[in-house]
């Protein structure tokens, strides 16, 4: 009896689910990973929360100290899930040395990409859950007078993250020093990207580059719509500026991912096979 | 499944990898691939032999859409390797060689329906396909346990089978049996020889032996180039003159064996006949010859009327060894 | 006992050293091959520079006067890093490669090598701790006032602690399998109560006592007083004490547990997997 193979569309979300589950399989293989996850937000959220308190401060950017960080934490678990799912992808191919047998499947590479991002996401629910918890115990202030903006802003904040993945995914390997540099970002973005340092501190030549950050606008989104209790035009606006910066970084993505391939198979380099 | 004459056809293929350019200063050239053509008939197992280095995995890169080539073209299945990869990886079923390329924390089951999967299969072709080439492997018992555990050859005769899941109708397999031990290796070629008719394959080996046993057609590479081609058969014939008998004497024979020589040296058949000590303090003879029976009855007939008395008789045919030492003026090592 | 004619038998401390200075001398070097020069600059050495300048700005406007600790301790905290990370990362690595398997072969004791690796790490961490106090001094104009001697004592019972610290960690490693993953783990964690971004005196009261059982808390107090405010010796006496006592036991208990899940590990017959 001959193989039965599954229609385009259906391949693609296929490739995409069964990534998502080899991912979750892989990485619960290892008990650090199961305990590491939902405390390391944990730890993260005390000690930025102690911080701002040495520093004075009780409020950022107009939201409560907890309100301010829980969201930051929350955009840097996306960020994080992104940059070391999506974004580590090939690049952790690459390490277990089975960029080869990948590589040799007519798979879209975006579909194994994207089968990372969803897997790292659904791996870091629980310090989503933790965090909430956490913020919640600890008095974070929430204003939601539009619901849907909410929802808007989370969108644009996954979408920002996953744009980060991608461009990262090519670009990790083209560097072919993909841990350094995703180490390397980490710091900067919580910095520029206002995840845990309120954007009304930054210098202003500092600005432009936080600007060209999809999350930056994506955060204050979210902050704005469940903190300050922003409606839906200030959040579209924010919303829209992210999405724009996420269409460039998705494009600056695709073509590191179409470059990686050229490289490989052109030039014979990057160790992929 | 239109395939133009043969399953694998490669047309002068050619693979330069340039290396330590930069801005200002020219790289140097290491030419992997210089001009290989060749074809694999439909059903048959072709064999690429050659000394590590030759150009064969290179080829293999090539053929199977992971490297471009420099110049020459190839199809699978009737389909271009570079235009047409992504037909091409579908048609195609790849073993490369070493031991990585699987998912060590994952179990040989989830493997192989996660490759199903990055294939297109349905769940239900998934399914019976896992089961099937799990048995065809024979790790059926090991399904469930991660691949971490298994040893070399359990991992190889898997990448077989993960090669096969898709049931593609051509298979490459590049060096399947390095590393493995004879058992292992005894076993993974028997599975190997039962894929044809129905798959074709193009096999890379530097085991003489394998090729040999396996291949229907050889394609002997060195240094980028094809060198020799033809079945095993045909191959050796090139270098009949080779065919040796081997006498040994439990004593030496000094003196009485000139006669001997000069009586062999006249047979027409006879090229060449080298008298030494063998291991153990006897003398031994080796006749080069075209003919072996008449040889090899002339030298038994002359050693008998000088009393000696005869521990050892071996006739050598030419091996694939001699075809590379014959074509390429060097030992395959 | 069987020796090799061509091969000269050595003694054990000299093997140790050997063994100690080839492994230092292979991760620099592969660290600036690998990385190339400005990748290597740019996470070894500048990587903290980006958190100082996260809590420099949020200090600056309220209480100025925490920036100068948070530089000291940011810049030092590239030593707690180095031990957390340094080491077992390495290890990670070699196992990756399957090169791992090559050093507990080796006969050299396992400390020479370790302290190898963890003095490769030391060397790329005191570059990057300078160049997070020149950013202080740049970016928020710190300006240090130091004891030397203090300063000197302070450091060196800091790092013979963070040494037995690596030690311990890097066996855990060993046995988890993601030294990277336990690093991050346990970073986050010390973070919380090394008083890293804060003094310890600032945690909440049930956060203190934790804070204390470590000897982070203990080496940035006198670290920071050591530098910014000419602190002596005998000043930081309440600070050094403990810290000593720590650098004594820490690198035993390091050297034992890391023996310990050694055999472990071998006894389960997993070193080499990943």
């Amino acid at each position: 009896m001959s193989v039965a193979y599954r229609t385009e569309p259906v391949y693609l979300l296929a490739s995409i689910l069964a990534t998502t589950r080899r991912y979750l399989q892989d990485v619960s293989a290892y008990v650090i990973q199961l305990v590491r996850w939902p405390l390391g937000p944990l730890f993260m959220f005390a000690t930025w929360r102690i911080t701002y308190s040495a520093s004075g401060r009780t409020s950022a950017d107009g939201a409560t100290l907890s309100g301010f960080l829980l969201v930051g934490i929350f955009g840097s678990i996306l960020w994080s899930s992104s940059i070391w799912g999506s974004g580590y992808a090939i690049q952790n191919e690459r390490d277990d040395g089975t960029s080869g047998s990948l590589f040799l499947t007519p798979v879209s590479r975006a579909a194994v990409v994207a089968g990372y991002g969803l897997g790292s996401f659904i791996w870091f629910l629980p310090s989503f859950a933790a965090v909430g918890v956490l913020g919640w115990i600890t008095g974070a202030h929430f204003a939601v007078h539009a619901p849907w903006a909410v929802v808007l802003a989370v969108l644009a904040l996954c979408i920002a993250s996953l744009a980060a993945g991608f461009t990262f995914s090519g670009i990790f390997i083209l560097t072919r020093r993909g841990n350094l540099v995703a180490n390397v970002i980490q710091s900067p973005i919580y910095l520029l990207g206002g995840l845990m340092v309120p954007l009304s501190v930054l210098p202003g030549w500092l600005r432009p580059f936080s600007d060209a950050i999809p999350v930056t606008h994506a955060v204050v989104a979210l902050r704005e719509s469940t903190l300050l209790g922003a409606g839906m035009g200030s959040t579209v606006h924010d919303v829209a500026l992210s999405l724009i910066a996420s269409a460039a970084w998705f494009v600056i993505g695709l073509i590191g991912l179409w470059r990686v391939e050229d490289v490989a198979k052109r030039v014979g380099q990057l160790d992929l096979y | 499944m239109e395939t133009r004459g043969g399953a694998i056809i490669a047309s002068h293929l050619r693979r330069v990898y340039r290396k330590g350019g930069r801005l200002f200063r020219k790289g140097g050239e290491t030419v992997a691939v210089d001009d290989i053509s060749f074809q694999v008939p439909q059903g048959t197992i072709f064999g690429l032999l050659g000394p590590n280095g030759a150009g064969k995995t290179t080829t293999i890169k090539m053929l199977s859409t992971l490297l471009i080539p420099t110049a020459g073209t190839a199809t699978v299945g009737g389909h271009d390797v570079v235009r047409e990869d992504r037909i091409v990886r579908r048609q195609l079923g790849v073993v490369l060689g070493g031991d990585r390329g699987l998912y060590a924390k994952l179990s040989a089951r989830a493997n192989l329906v996660y490759f199903g999967n990055l294939y297109g299969m349905t769940s239900e072709s998934i399914r019976r396909r896992t089961g099937e080439m799990l048995e065809l492997v024979n790790l059926q018992d090991r399904a469930d346990d991660r691949v971490e555990g298994f040893s070399r050859g359990m991992k190889q005769r898997l990448h077989l089978a993960k090669a096969l899941m898709h049931d593609p109708p051509i298979l490459i397999l590049d060096e399947p049996t390095i590393g493995l031990d004879p058992a292992a290796a005894v076993e993974l070629r028997r599975a190997i020889g039962r894929l044809v008719p129905e798959h074709s394959v193009l096999l890379t080996t530097h085991d003489m032996h394998e090729a040999d046993q396996l291949c229907s057609e050889i394609a002997i590479v060195d240094q980028g180039l094809i060198v020799a081609q033809g079945t095993p058969d045909e191959l050796k014939a090139r270098v009949g003159g080779n065919r040796r008998v081997v006498i040994s004497t439990q004593a030496p024979l000094n003196g009485r064996l000139a006669g001997v020589e000069a009586g062999l040296n006249a047979l027409v058949d006879v090229q060449r006949v080298i008298t030494d000590l063998d291991d153990v303090g006897g003398s031994r003879l080796t006749v080069l010859c075209t003919e072996t029976p008449r040889a090899l009855d002339t030298a038994l007939a002359l050693l008998r009327a000088t009393d000696a008395v005869i521990t050892q008789v071996q006739v050598v045919e030419p091996t694939l060894e001699d075809v590379f030492l014959s074509v390429a003026g060097k030992s395959f090592e | 006992m069987w020796q090799s004619a061509s091969v000269s038998s050595t003694s054990t401390s000299r093997l140790a050293l050997q063994a100690a200075i080839a492994s230092w001398k292979a991760k620099i070097y592969e660290h600036i091959v690998v990385n190339g020069l400005g990748g290597y600059v740019l996470v070894w050495v500048a990587f903290p520079v980006f958190t100082l300048a996260s809590i420099g700005l949020i200090y600056r406007a309220h209480r100025p006067g925490l920036v100068g600790y948070a530089v000291v301790a940011i810049a030092a905290s590239a030593f707690i890093t180095n031990a957390l990370y340094y080491v077992g990362q390495l290890l990670d690595e070699e196992r990756h490669r399957g090169t791992l398997v090559n050093l507990f072969l080796s006969p050299a004791p396992r400390l020479s090598w370790l302290t190898g690796l963890a003095f490769a790490g030391l060397f790329e961490t005191t570059v990057s701790a300078a160049v997070c106090l020149l950013f202080g001094v740049i970016a928020f104009g710190v300006r240090f006032d130091p004891d030397l001697p203090a300063l000197v004592l302070s450091f060196v019972l800091f790092i013979a602690s963070l040494w037995g610290l690596g030690f311990v960690f890097s066996a855990f490693g060993l046995i988890l399998k993601r030294s990277n993953d336990l690093a991050n783990l346990l970073s986050s964690f010390v973070f919380l109560l090394g008083g890293v971004y804060y003094p310890i005196s600032l945690l909440p009261a049930w956060l203190r006592y934790p804070a204390e059982a470590l000897p982070l808390g203990y080496g940035m107090q006198a670290l920071t007083q050591a530098s910014l405010h000419h602190a002596a010796i005998a000043q930081l006496a309440p600070q050094l004490i403990p810290l000593a006592g720590f650098a004594l036991a820490l690198p035993v208990i390091g050297v034992l547990t890391f023996g310990w899940i050694e055999r472990k590990v071998r006894r389960r017959g997993d070193l080499d997997l990943y």
